[in-house]
């Protein structure tokens, strides 16, 4: 199995510390999701653990050998970025094909045959300019080039952010067949998270530029309950727990309660324990407290 | 290195310079001089065309080739050998032309060619040179930096133009030098500078390269 390691990986920007220390072990085999909100520094982590940018501090390294200017582990990793469509700068002018092309030069074990199946599925019009691209088209771009690189530490940066409901299904379906054919390693940023949940074996949760969950998305799922009550009936229930985003509507109280080895809620006619779904546990962690 | 993707850019990049270098002859072309007997002149529209489109395709490169092949995992050593020869693989195939033309027409004109071909070389190095030297200012400081690189160049140039032309060291009518090796060794050692100023630019823009944008 192989293991993409990064130690204490940290990105400072001027005076902004993007990437806090961030220690990550990520395995073959495995599909993980990266989920922050915007500005929490998950495409910077993406750039950084492909080299794409610089470090500021720390390491990141495939089997042992470095991954920056390293061409051997450069090849074993695809970050599929979003591609700018303004015009100033990039490969905004560049036909769709022609940067296909590219990517077929570029990737050492490119699929031809999967990236021209995908062409079809989602309806590519290879002959557009990249800043002639519809959202929709750029988004099927970005995942052409991330399937069809046979990486085997892919990461897509919002990969389904323009892509209708067909085109999204489509894309679970052809990224679960490719990780069970392949056994790749997947690292998937969404903002969609509920749709996605079913398919990250592992959740990364960023908040400003520090990992503040990585864990197996359904123990996670299982430790993480809604307790809601009268107030004093939940701070009696919850008290020990880590709670986070309590929301206060009259006397009535509801907090997410992260629950570790061996704690238990019990409901009671007080209290009600509901589950969470992934959505949730993201909005508690990272939002703000709501007081009515 | 992808040598392929690299020597497709240089090819381009030479296309782009015989596409202009022939528009160049066919706007100069008359009922009186058509075309053909234009064609002893072509090193002359090569050269001046290859140095302007060269300047030009050498600093987009860096905005343009650079963050494509780094984001598709090429490493930034690859890219600056990469950069070296998209700005002189034209330049060589340039001079080659001239040469053949200067072979297959004989003239006055070609005959100068013939003494001129390092000068021409050298001409042609100094303008992609001279974007890849703009480029790296605006990577580094902005549109700002980029327009005071212009600035600056353009009254280097223009003062060393005056300079020379009102010397009659170097009439480009006649392409003749009449073997002033003085004007040589000025054009290498300015060339010079430049290349080496180009190449030290671009390893230092391309060290720690982020891509921010494709």
């Amino acid at each position: 199995m192989s293991k993409l390691v990064c130690k204490g990986v940290s990105k400072k920007y001027k005076d902004k510390l993007a990437v806090k220390n961030v220690d990550l072990t990520l395995e073959s085999g495995k599909i993980y999701g990266l989920i922050g909100r915007n500005g929490a520094g998950k495409s910077t982590l993406l750039s950084l653990m492909s080299a794409q940018a610089p470090l500021t501090a720390g390491s990141v390294e495939i089997d042992g050998e470095p991954v920056w200017e390293n061409q051997k582990s450069l090849n074993r990793i695809c970050f599929s970025r979003e591609l700018n469509v303004s015009g100033n700068n990039g490969i905004a002018g560049m036909k769709i094909k022609d940067y296909l092309k590219m990517a077929a030069l570029y990737y050492p074990a490119w699929d031809a045959e999967l990236a021209a199946r995908l062409v079809d599925a989602f309806e590519i019009d290879i002959k557009k300019q990249i800043m002639k691209a519809n959202k929709g088209m750029l988004s099927a771009v970005t995942i052409t080039i991330a399937l069809a690189s046979k990486a085997e530490f892919t990461f897509l940066d919002e990969p389904v952010a323009g892509l209708d409901v067909i085109a999204r299904e489509y894309f679970y379906k052809e990224l679960l067949s490719e990780f069970s054919e392949s056994g790749r390693c997947f690292v998937i940023s969404t903002h969609i998270i509920e749709e996605a949940a079913n398919v990250f074996e592992d959740v990364i949760i960023l908040r400003n530029g520090e990992i503040i969950a990585n864990e197996n998305t359904q123990e996670l799922i299982d430790r993480c309950k809604y307790v809601s009550g009268l107030e004093e009936a939940v701070n009696k229930a919850t008290s020990g727990v880590e709670t986070h985003h309590a929301e206060m509507i009259g006397r009535a109280k509801t907090v997410a309660a992260i629950l570790r080895g061996g704690e238990h809620i019990e409901e009671n006619e007080d209290v009600t324990v509901k589950p969470m779904s992934l959505q949730n546990i993201f909005v508690a962690l990272c939002g703000e407290e709501v007081q009515q | 290195m992808k040598l392929k993707m690299w020597l497709w850019v240089s090819f381009k990049n030479l296309v782009w310079v015989l596409a202009i270098s022939v528009f160049y002859s066919l706007m100069m072309s008359t009922e009186e001089h058509p075309i053909l007997s234009r064609l002893e002149l072509m090193p002359y529209y090569l050269t001046i065309g290859g140095w302007m489109i060269l300047c030009v395709l050498s600093g987009v490169s860096l905005f343009y080739y650079i963050p494509l092949s780094v984001s598709l995992g090429s490493t930034r050593k690859a890219c600056f050998f990469g950069l070296q020869m998209i700005k002189i693989i034209p330049c060589v195939i340039i001079t080659a032309l001239c040469l053949a033309i200067a072979c297959f027409i004989k003239s006055d004109v070609t005959a100068g060619v013939l003494k001129l071909l390092p000068v021409i070389f050298m001409v042609l190095l100094s303008g992609g040179s001279i974007g890849a030297i703009i480029s790296c200012v605006k990577l580094r400081f902005g549109k700002a930096g980029a327009i005071i690189m212009v600035a600056l160049f353009a009254i280097i140039g223009g003062v060393n133009g005056f300079f020379l032309a009102s010397n009659g060291k170097f009439n480009f009518a006649k392409l003749n030098m009449d073997g002033d090796s003085t004007l040589t060794l000025i054009v290498g050692l300015v060339t010079f500078v430049l290349f080496a100023g180009s190449v030290i630019t671009q390893y230092l823009s391309l060290k720690k390269y982020e891509v921010k944008l494709i």
